[in-house]
């Protein structure tokens, strides 16, 4: 099914479905886009592209709705539950990965089947030990449980990836006198570069979009990240949607610009969260 | 030094040798945060769910111990069937119709199209789009009031169609369905491209020489070789199916009248609006139930595929 050997009338039809499949995907993202930038009175009239221009909407977003410290505290929450997420998980794989101790496979086992529970399955006894240990509304309440979530993912490849590096090198470094921690943080850490990429892509996809436990686990609207954040906004008083338009885009941004730089990683750590 | 000495051992050379070995306690020391943060926060949860299964509690009063109550309770509950079978409505659509249509995609792009590098990197977008802007542009999108696809079938002359599509109830799951799909079918696309690629190509020709037209090469040449990733990208699918939340959530929440109600959105209804925390516990504990059958599912095709 070359190409260039296709029939005409098969190629037409191949072309005008993909012109259409191109449409529906990008229709939604132009059409808040457009929003974004109309005035209200054209919330409803609005087609695909804006009649009116303005910036209006992102200035109120930033002012008005407090879409800034939403911001921040999406941040905030994924760039610490990923530090943390990686930390603990590259040493774990590592340990998993190079060391004879008791109970090895066992714990990696465990680890594994992490892989299968999800936000819902977990929300009932998280949001009561929260309330319990009076975490609730603390700044690194979702930082730890997003980091936890994340760690059966990080172990399974990073311990693939650790398996894989030449041992000669790390036998290297101890006998130069490199210590069991210098060896993984000198030498092991920065040869899994690429698989730390692929597996924190995935990850700070997830954190990001993480919407259950944000919108459950936390009440202070001021620690709110950005998915639960919007959501608490419109539900209770928010119809301005030319506004919330400006607010999508500020949320939706950063992770079009993180796949726009590094799309290969990005989609090999996604396809990996898949396939186990 | 009598203390440390009682964990040595003789070895044969006669050479004290610890008990456990340095390697072996930097392992340890190396696996306990990740351990204890994965204990205490995941592990923890699965029997506190099994226990609180079987209370009556309301998050007040002391809980109530009712044995198999929950579950004779849902199983009684029209609204629990109702939720179920809309998660196996999300499911059947996931394997039919997202699966179709990523694996047709991914055939188009495959044949070398023009733009298909571009398309590739476009259909992903929607699966990295958080869930919150994916359900509130949706439900502007899908809205009755002047919503893009209502104004989209007027310009294209199909007035007659438009619709309140996530506030009518026959409409209501078809139309989350139909963003679900439009939120994943990218995942199909990716890895059926890459499947497809691995196959030999010599193999096409080699079929379309013996004179096989472009149907019967993709129904008797591709897919066969396809079925291992199409295996594993149906349990794929499937899970996300279970786990859909936070899309049904924003966009309905259930409604109207549970229409598009699906097993989480009525565990959260159960827990936070009616406080009935044993009932959802009980849900929870059904769901976590189906991710494990499916988990023993993908480890025995993975293990026949030799993934392992």
């Amino acid at each position: 099914m070359r190409w260039k050997e296709l029939p005409l009338i098969i190629k037409i039809v191949a072309v005008v479905i993909l012109l259409a499949l191109t449409f529906m995907t990008l229709a939604p993202f132009m059409y808040f886009i457009s929003l974004s930038v109309s005035e209200f009175e054209d919330t409803y009239r609005i087609f695909l592209l804006p009649r009116s221009f303005t910036l209006q909407n992102y200035v109120d977003a930033w002012n008005e709705v407090n879409l800034g410290l939403h911001l921040w505290n999406s941040i905030y929450i994924t760039l610490s539950a990923l530090a943390l997420n990686l930390f603990a998980g590259s040493l774990a794989a590592y340990a998993l990965a190079r060391f004879k101790f008791p109970l090895r496979e066992p714990i990696y086992n465990l680890f594994i089947a992490g892989l299968i529970l999800s936000a819902e399955v977990l929300l009932v006894p998280l949001f009561l030990n929260t309330r319990r240990l009076g975490m609730v509304n603390q700044p690194y309440t979702l930082p730890l449980i997003y980091a936890t979530i994340g760690l059966p993912l990080t172990i399974f490849i990073l311990r693939a990836f650790f398996e894989s590096l030449p041992s000669g090198i790390m036998d290297a470094a101890r006998t130069d006198g490199c210590n069991l921690w210098q060896t993984f943080w000198y030498i092991a850490l920065p040869l899994s570069r690429s698989g730390l990429l692929t597996v924190g892509l995935f990850q700070f996809v997830f954190f990001w979009d993480e919407f259950t436990l944000s919108y459950t686990l936390v009440s202070d609207p001021n620690l709110r990240p950005l998915s639960s954040g919007l959501a608490k906004l419109y539900g209770e008083y928010f119809i301005d949607y030319p506004v919330l338009a400006a607010s999508l885009v500020f949320t939706v941004i950063p992770v079009i610009i993180v796949y726009i730089l590094t799309q290969k990683q990005l989609l090999r750590g996604m396809t990996m969260g898949a396939l186990k | 030094m009598t203390f440390f000495n009682r964990f040595k051992t003789k070895s044969k050379r006669g050479v004290d040798k610890p008990l456990i070995s340095a390697e072996a306690l930097t392992g340890i020391a190396f696996v306990i945060p990740a351990l204890a943060l994965f204990l205490i926060i995941e592990v923890f949860a699965i029997p506190y769910n099994l226990y609180m299964g079987f209370h009556e509690w309301n998050g007040f009063r002391p809980p109530e111990w009712v044995g198999l109550n929950n579950y004779v309770v849902l199983f009684e509950d029209p609204l629990f069937w109702n939720a179920a079978t809309n998660n196996l409505i999300f499911i059947a659509a996931s394997l039919i119709i997202m699966m179709g249509l990523s694996l047709f995609i991914a055939i188009i792009l495959d044949s070398g199209i023009p733009g298909a590098g571009i398309f590739r990197g476009l259909v992903f977008l929607p699966v990295i789009t958080p869930s919150i802007v994916v359900g509130l542009a949706w439900s502007r999108v899908l809205s009755a009031q002047n919503g893009l696809l209502n104004q989209t079938l007027e310009f294209i002359g199909l007035g007659a169609l438009k619709s309140d599509w996530l506030g009518n109830p026959t409409l209501a799951l078809g139309s989350v369905i139909a963003v679900f799909i439009w939120r994943w079918v990218g995942y199909g696309v990716i890895l059926f491209g890459a499947a497809l690629l691995d196959i030999d190509e010599d193999l096409k020709d080699a079929a379309a020489i013996d004179g096989a037209n472009t149907f019967q090469t993709v129904f008797y040449i591709v897919l066969p070789l396809l079925r291992p990733i199409l295996l594993i990208m149906g349990i794929w699918y499937t899970i996300l199916s279970i786990r859909v939340f936070a899309l049904v959530f924003i966009l309905t929440n259930g409604g109207p009248f549970n229409a598009s109600e699906v097993i989480n959105t009525y565990l959260y209804k159960q827990v936070f609006t009616y406080f009935d925390i044993g009932l959802g516990s009980a849900m929870a504990n059904l769901v976590l139930l189906m991710l494990i059958v499916i988990a023993v599912v993908r480890s025995q095709v993975n293990k026949r595929l030799s993934l392992d």
